[in-house]
């Protein structure tokens, strides 16, 4: 299982949002964002709750579970 | 005249003095032997010139080390170089008083033993320093304009100024690691050797340490616990993790060298370790944080 997210576009649609300003939004540094969007760190839930209260959407349409399938989608 | 002139007057000082060392202290070799018990006056004079010449080095070496912590984010695609560059100049700084101290070897005992050890260290950290102050006026030129206030307030654990934190501790680590090597295959006496690889030690630390403490008094109206953000802790959790992995087959391999070649000090052993393990440390954070694949994903 890995947790995916929308993060990316999400931020596209809030007026294409840059990583920076959302780390500096949520008290983070840059490298965390990017991290976060590629699947490559698993936020805390403080944090997850923090990105969700940016961009005024519930956790779980921000991140999602991925399952092993999803995963193999995704990369073709 | 502006401040950025004087800088640079300064720097062309420094350059100036450095030659005009080099060339003085090429002349005095040759003259100053047991043949001439007490230094001529135009050698007294040429030394008193070169004193003055290294407090103009050092004064340059402090105002480059200023602008090398105020630039460090003028280039991200350079930090590793700049890191570099921080630690050759720390170093190159403190071995300005070990010239020094080479100097004042020289003085007493060129009359009474052999000093051709003390001249040969002594050129070796001029043409350092030499190098060190030349890619400073260069590094300093290219990034004027770009320089930030030394110690604003900044953003929860900058990720430039932790990579860096991480790059310093690696290359000091690289040179703790060549340091106790060299002093052991330089042929130092085995009366020093000990002595001389725990100096050797702390100098390769000195530059980890000084940009810790810059990076604590950066921080330092802030908690402890909110230096870093959460990444952060976590890819220092997974560094010190791998660290304890790896240095615990090591420490057993360093354990059985002690006993297989006894006659190699303690501190080779320990130091040894000590650089492997902070070296694995940092190279597993600088890894976990590459900045050219962040740059390029959000260009």
């Amino acid at each position: 299982m890995k947790l995916g997210n929308n993060l990316r576009k999400l931020r596209f649609e809030r007026d294409e949002m840059s990583q920076q300003t959302l780390a500096g939004l949520i008290d983070v540094t840059r490298m965390t964002i990017y991290s976060i969007e590629k699947g490559k760190y698993i936020p805390s839930t403080v944090l997850a709750l923090k990105i969700a209260q940016v961009f005024e959407r519930p956790v779980e349409e921000i991140f999602f579970l991925l399952d092993e399938n999803d995963q193999k989608k995704g990369e073709k | 005249m502006t401040k950025n002139r004087l800088i640079n007057i300064i720097g062309a000082l420094s350059i100036l003095g450095l030659a005009y060392c080099a060339s003085a202290f090429f002349y005095m070799k040759p003259l100053l032997t047991p043949a001439m018990p007490v230094p001529s006056k135009l050698i007294l004079n040429l030394g008193n010139w070169a004193a003055i010449a290294y407090l103009i080095v050092g004064i340059y070496h402090l105002i480059l080390l200023v602008n090398a912590l105020q630039t460090i984010s003028a280039d991200e695609k350079r930090v590793f170089l700049h890191s570099f560059y921080i630690v050759a100049l720390i170093l190159s700084g403190i071995t300005l008083l070990t010239d020094l101290s080479l100097l004042t070897d020289i003085g007493k005992e060129f009359a009474i033993w052999d000093v051709q050890n003390e001249w040969t260290m002594l050129f070796g950290f001029m043409t350092a320093h030499l190098i060190v102050v030349l890619y400073g006026t260069y590094a300093r030129n290219h990034n004027r304009g770009r320089e930030q206030k030394l110690f604003e307030k900044i953003r929860k654990g900058s990720d430039i100024f932790f990579v860096a934190l991480n790059q310093v501790g690696f290359i000091c680590a690289i040179a703790g690691i060549a340091g106790v090597l060299v002093s052991r295959i330089g042929g130092v006496p085995q009366s020093f050797e000990t002595g001389f690889m725990l100096m050797l030690s702390i100098l390769a630390l000195v530059p980890l340490i000084s940009f810790f403490l810059y990076w604590a008094i950066r921080n330092r109206r802030k908690a402890f616990s909110s230096w870093f953000d959460e990444k952060q802790v976590a890819d220092s959790v997974t560094g010190a993790m791998i660290a304890f992995l790896i240095a615990l087959p090591m420490f057993i391999l360093l354990i059985a060298g002690s006993l297989l070649l006894p006659t190699l000090p303690a501190p080779f052993w320990l130091s040894l370790a000590f650089f492997a393990t902070l070296g694995i440390f940092s190279g597993v954070v600088i890894f976990r944080n590459r900045i050219p694949g962040m740059v390029e994903e959000t260009a």
